[in-house]
Formats: structure tokens, C-alpha cells, sequence
């Protein structure tokens, strides 16, 4: 298909002073490019120094000793129980309530350590922080 | 069309000259915009053409194609608004030794916004410009782009340049042959005299700190000739090399003319 090339609309511009007002056009059409650039190293330092701060971070994420002698002393007992009163049916189901009760206090105290030291927040963090490069302009034109 | 984008920014940076010489000969050339921001507000501008002597050399017409925009102000390029201007009256600021003319645009513009008529471009401002130390950083071989209209060939269609890449065959911190200029390996033909060459760097790129992330444009220059071997009698074979006029010596012209004219 041809295409019609012909041009549309001719202006023709008369002579014109020379004068400071006639040449100054109330408009700022710049190229735009982007204010900052960094080199290769300063970017990898950053990142270098974000992740060991997230390390330091997950190197305080420790259970404390009381939790840990609490868990086995817990586990000691309900081990134990079921040997002690091994003659009765009763002593048994007994001691079988107690593993789950147990059980079920130490998922509960490990919920809780892991709400309280936030680590989905810090796994989150350190996926959002993996390096990345945004060279994004300044301008936010678009057609 | 993403105008975020500086090599886009580019395309509207050129316009196609066309130039009916007194001889009644019509030749092609290409031009590029260059802002001076006269004052503190940045929106007061003084827009300047900026072409090859020898390209409206003799001229006596000469004829501009524009983009429009729409009320958005974005470019409407299959609506060129064409522009006659009749040379004696535009070309009077030229320098015959360095091969520069300049054309003050503001009278041109402020013409065009009182007929009602949108119209789209883009600048080069004087901060892209680079000053010594930059240029004396830059690598012997750097690649760089260029935009025109060689052979008076474009998008006439879309009013779109033809954007070329090179690389510098002399380093540009020197003057080849002692003159303002430096030498670039690509493909410049007639009608690239006028085009503006840059250094045009998207994502990353060397520099002697090692590798930079980013991006860079520095504009280096205008293409002033192309070098022709003369093979046979009357055959004329172009060697793919150009010269480029230095873009510090195209700021003294442009402070030159503007001085004359008591702005700077």
C-alpha cells in the first residue's frame, strides 16, 4: 500500500527580531538521562554489607536453654511414665496423653519463637534485597 | 512508545534539512536542537539548530519537518508540521573555518505556538555535554551513535532518523590532523553532515574505575565529512569513516554567537 508522503501542513516563518524575548522559548525539552550511575564495586559493597547485616540477624535467631532443657525434660517424663506404670491399660493411655500434651506445648513455644524473632519478615527481606539493577529514568512519559 | 528511554529521546532530537540552494540545486543535511537555559527558570530556554555550514551554505529556502504532538503533548509523527524559512533571514550565525551554522529557533517556536500548533522535540542541553577531564577518560575506542538522515534517507512515514552506530577511529581526546576534530569508523554518507554523535551507554559500561552500572550519554560531536577514495574517474567510493567536530568547540561557537547577541 502506498503511503501518501505528501506533507501536511507548511508553515512559512517571517524574519524576526533578534532580541533577548523573541528567542527564549517557555519550555524545558531536555534529553533526560539518568542522575546517578554507580560502578560495579559500589553496588556490590552495598549488597555485600546488607547481607551480612541480614546474617547477623538470623546468627541472634537462637532458642534459648530454658526452651531446649523444658523440651527434654518433657520428653524425659513422657518416656519414662509408660515404663513405671506398665501394668495397666489405664497408666498407659495416660502416659500417651501426656507425650501429645507435651507435644503439643513445645509446637506451641516454637510458634511462638518464630513469631517473635519474625523470621518470614527477614526471609522476606532478604529476597526482596537480592541484588538487582533498576535503570529506570527520571521521566514518566509514556504514549 | 516508552519516552523514558534516552536513545527514543534521541530520534526527536534531529530534524531532515532540506535546502534549495541558490543555484536551484535541493540538497539534504541533518540538524539537531541544542537548549541554552537563559536564567534561573529552567523552562526559559533559547532553542538552537545546530547544522554544517556547508550544509545552508548558499541556501536560499529551507525546509523543516517537525513532529506535531497531540493535546497531551506527545509526538504525532505521521502529522509532520513542515516549516519554510527563507535563509538569509535564519542563517546569519556561522563559522565558515569550523564549519558550523546556527539557526536561533525561538522566534520559530513562539510563530508556532501562536498559530495554535503542538509540536514535539527534544534538546541537548549543555550538561551533556563533557567537559575536559571527561573526554580525557574516555577509552581510545569507544562506540558511538549516531542519528541523521544519510543519503536523505529516513522513516518519512513515522519522521523518524536513522539511528547508526560507529566507533571512534581516532581517540577523541585528540585533534586529528591538528584540526577540532576526531575521525569515526561508520557508515557517513551525504546527509549525515549535521548528525549529532554520542555516547550512548544502556545497563553498563567501562570506564578506568572498571565496570560502571547505568547508564551514559555524553554528546561528542557533529558529523562535518565523510572520507571518499577516488577509485576510477568520476567514481566516487566512501571508506565508512567521518569527520566529527568536537562538541566543546560547537559550545565556544554557540557561546560565541549567543554573546553576540549580548545573552551570555
Amino acid at each position: 500500500m502506498d503511503v501518501d508522503r505528501s506533507p501536511s501542513q507548511t508553515i512559512t516563518i517571517p524574519a524576526s527580531d533578534s532580541n533577548r524575548e523573541a528567542l527564549i522559548y517557555q519550555s524545558n525539552n531536555v534529553v533526560k538521562r539518568d542522575p546517578e550511575n554507580k560502578t560495579a564495586t559500589e553496588v556490590l559493597d552495598k549488597d555485600i554489607k546488607r547481607w551480612k547485616r541480614k546474617l547477623e540477624e538470623l546468627k541472634r535467631l537462637r532458642v534459648p536453654w530454658s526452651t531446649i532443657c523444658f523440651g527434654i525434660g518433657t520428653s524425659g517424663v513422657s518416656f519414662v511414665l509408660p515404663f513405671i506404670n506398665a501394668n495397666t491399660k489405664l497408666i498407659s493411655i495416660q502416659s500417651g496423653l501426656t507425650i501429645i500434651f507435651m507435644v503439643l506445648i513445645l509446637v506451641a513455644i516454637m510458634l511462638w519463637k518464630i513469631y517473635e524473632c519474625n523470621i518470614p519478615k527477614i526471609a522476606e527481606d532478604i529476597l526482596m534485597d537480592l541484588p538487582r539493577l533498576d535503570t529506570s529514568g527520571e521521566q514518566n512519559e509514556s504514549e | 512508545m516508552n519516552l523514558n528511554d534516552i536513545s527514543t529521546q534521541l530520534l526527536y532530537v534531529t530534524l531532515p534539512i532540506s535546502v534549495i540552494k541558490n543555484n536551484g540545486n535541493n540538497e539534504f543535511g541533518t540538524g539537531f536542537f541544542v537548549s541554552y537555559q537563559a536564567g534561573e527558570d529552567i523552562n526559559s530556554t533559547i532553542p538552537l539548530l545546530i547544522t554544517n555550514w556547508h550544509v545552508v551554505k548558499d541556501a536560499e529556502k529551507i525546509i523543516l519537518r517537525m513532529s506535531s504532538a497531540n493535546d497531551a503533548g506527545l509526538p504525532v509523527s505521521t502529522d509532520p508540521i513542515n516549516l519554510e524559512l527563507n535563509a538569509k533571514d535564519w542563517v546569519k550565525y556561522y563559522d565558515e573555518t569550523l564549519d558550523l551554522a546556527v539557526m536561533l529557533m525561538g522566534p520559530v517556536f513562539n510563530n508556532l505556538s501562536n498559530l495554535g500548533k503542538k509540536f514535539f522535540y527534544r534538546t541537548i542541553s549543555f550538561n551533556l555535554f563533557p567537559d575536559e577531564k571527561v573526554m580525557g577518560d574516555l577509552a581510545a575506542l569507544e562506540e558511538v551513535v549516531f542519528i541523521g538522515y544519510p543519503s536523505g534517507i529516513f522513516d518519512a512515514y513515522n519522521l523518524s532518523p536513522l539511528i547508526r552506530r560507529g566507533i571512534t577511529s581516532t581517540p577523541v581526546w585528540r585533534n586529528y590532523e591538528g584540526k577540532p576534530r576526531f575521525v569515526i569508523d561508520a557508515g557517513v554518507f551525504p546527509g549525515s553532515s549535521g548528525s549529532p554523535v554520542f555516547i550512548l551507554n544502556q545497563g553498563s559500561y567501562a570506564t578506568k574505575e572498571g565496570i560502571n552500572l547505568g547508564n551514559r550519554l555524553y554528546f561528542l560531536g557533529v558529523i562535518a565529512t565523510s572520507f571518499i577514495r577516488q577509485e576510477v574517474k568520476q567514481q566516487n567510493t566512501y571508506l565508512g569513516l567521518g569527520e566529527v567536530i568536537k562538541s566543546n568547540k560547537i559550545k565556544e561557537f554557540i557561546d560565541q554567537t549567543l554573546n553576540k547577541l549580548n545573552i551570555c
